[in-house]
């Protein structure tokens, strides 16, 4: 027979090992965790009601009850301990990626947990709406770097006639220098008629 | 027709500052308020706990924005002095909305660690703006959901409450006040008692930067004497 507190051993030392990543849900060991807490609470209540028609108390038993119920609540806290890590993993993942529930990440979650995301995933996007001017990022929208360059300044190194932008034309004439949105002139600079200064 | 549009645009100009101060926001105001807004902001994110919600100056610049986005749009039609103007306001305009993205983000994070101590502490609670109070609610509520599906309900009865005490070690998140943390003072206000250490006093003027534990001077941070840095 395996000790107590095995399975909760092996799970925290699980969680451990994959702070970094979603890795599949172990189902197998959080059930048999909770099938131990069971059988040491029945334990525990036995040994109690026992007590109680016992006149004297013996030191032994009521030993035995301590340990167990500190087993019991240490399995418990390993418990709360995986889920948690798992449901701050989850929300992380929501904000940067939005899409939790892509094929690679949905074999790993349980399905409490992708109910979870579903339920999150509302919730953000309901507090983001009291904000629309500013969007708080998330779903693999804006992250919380600081803005960069909106604007740059680029050097026409192609005749490419006239561009049309969000802020007007632009005439691209070789040798003349503008300053544009960024993204607006990426595509530009890729192929060759911009250079960036 | 190049006068005209020079002319074009001063109106445009005019127009818009008029609007500015039809909504209280003249530029000194708004440079305050940027000003502030971002110390605001890293007080924030250097604090370890949750610090009042500023509903006044998130609403102002929010506003600002929403306004400076229509002048910028009025910008883009204009000749280049006006879009370059608008460029100006767009870059800036950025700026802004990244303080208060990171600023409200940041206090979301601190409402997701301690959202039950948030919760059952009516003077923490008074801190938070009502729509992160129903966030705050809506994610204590789902994560009891989330905890009791996965494996609170498979438990005995006396097993299945959500927050633990056992001895010392809760299961209920607390934000740590004895963390340090940087501070400045912000005008020459002489000497200051620590409390955790009564013999020693530190200087509070902007030139003194000391590095202290976050309950010392939390009263003079919500007093506005000392900024985190």
């Amino acid at each position: 027979m395996s000790t107590f507190a095995d399975s909760a051993y092996k799970l925290a030392k699980e969680a451990k090992r994959t702070m970094e990543i979603l890795a599949p849900y172990n189902e197998d060991l959080v059930r048999s965790i909770c099938r131990e807490i069971r059988f040491l609470c029945s334990l525990i209540d036995k040994i109690k009601a026992d007590m109680k028609t016992e006149l004297q108390q013996n030191p032994s038993a009521i030993t035995t009850v301590l340990v167990h119920h500190l087993t019991v609540k240490r399995s418990k806290r390993v418990l709360m301990a995986y889920h948690r890590q798992r449901v701050n993993r989850i929300k992380q993942i929501i904000w940067d990626q939005g899409n939790v529930l892509s094929s690679d990440n949905r074999i790993a979650l349980s399905g409490p947990e992708i109910d979870f995301a579903k339920d999150y995933s509302e919730l953000m996007t309901s507090y983001k709406q009291n904000f629309m001017e500013i969007d708080l990022g998330g779903n693999g929208g804006i992250g919380l770097d600081p803005p960069d360059d909106l604007f740059i300044e680029v050097r026409v190194l192609k005749d490419a006639g006239e561009v049309q932008t969000e802020y007007g034309v632009l005439n691209l004439k070789r040798g003349s220098q503008f300053y544009v949105r960024r993204t607006d002139v990426e595509s530009l600079i890729r192929s060759g008629y911009l250079k960036h200064v | 027709m190049d006068n005209n549009s020079t002319l074009n645009s001063s109106i445009h100009i005019t127009q818009s500052s008029e609007a500015l101060y039809e909504t209280g926001l003249d530029d000194e105001f708004a440079t305050d308020d940027v000003a502030e807004m971002t110390q605001i902001w890293i007080n924030e994110r250097n604090s370890p706990e949750i610090l009042p919600y500023r509903r006044r100056l998130v609403e102002d610049l929010t506003e600002l924005i929403e306004h400076q986005g229509m002048v910028a749009m009025e910008g883009l039609s204009e000749n280049v002095d006006m879009r370059f103007r608008s460029m100006l306001y767009q870059t800036e305009m950025e700026r802004i909305k990244f303080l208060i993205r990171n600023y409200l983000r940041t206090r979301l994070y601190k409402i997701e660690k301690y959202t039950t101590y948030l919760l059952n502490r009516p003077d923490v609670r008074e801190r938070l703006s009502d729509k992160e109070y129903e966030y705050a609610q809506s994610y204590a509520e789902l994560l009891e959901k989330h905890y009791s599906k996965s494996f609170l309900n498979t438990l005995p009865q006396s097993q299945q409450d959500v927050n633990e005490k056992i001895n010392t070690l809760s299961s209920v998140s607390v934000p740590d006040e004895y963390s340090a943390v940087i501070v400045r003072g912000k005008e020459e206000q002489g000497m200051f008692e620590l409390e955790s250490r009564r013999q020693y006093e530190i200087r509070l003027s902007p030139e003194s930067i000391y590095m202290v534990r976050y309950s010392d001077i939390k009263l003079l941070l919500e007093e506005g004497q000392v900024e985190l840095i």
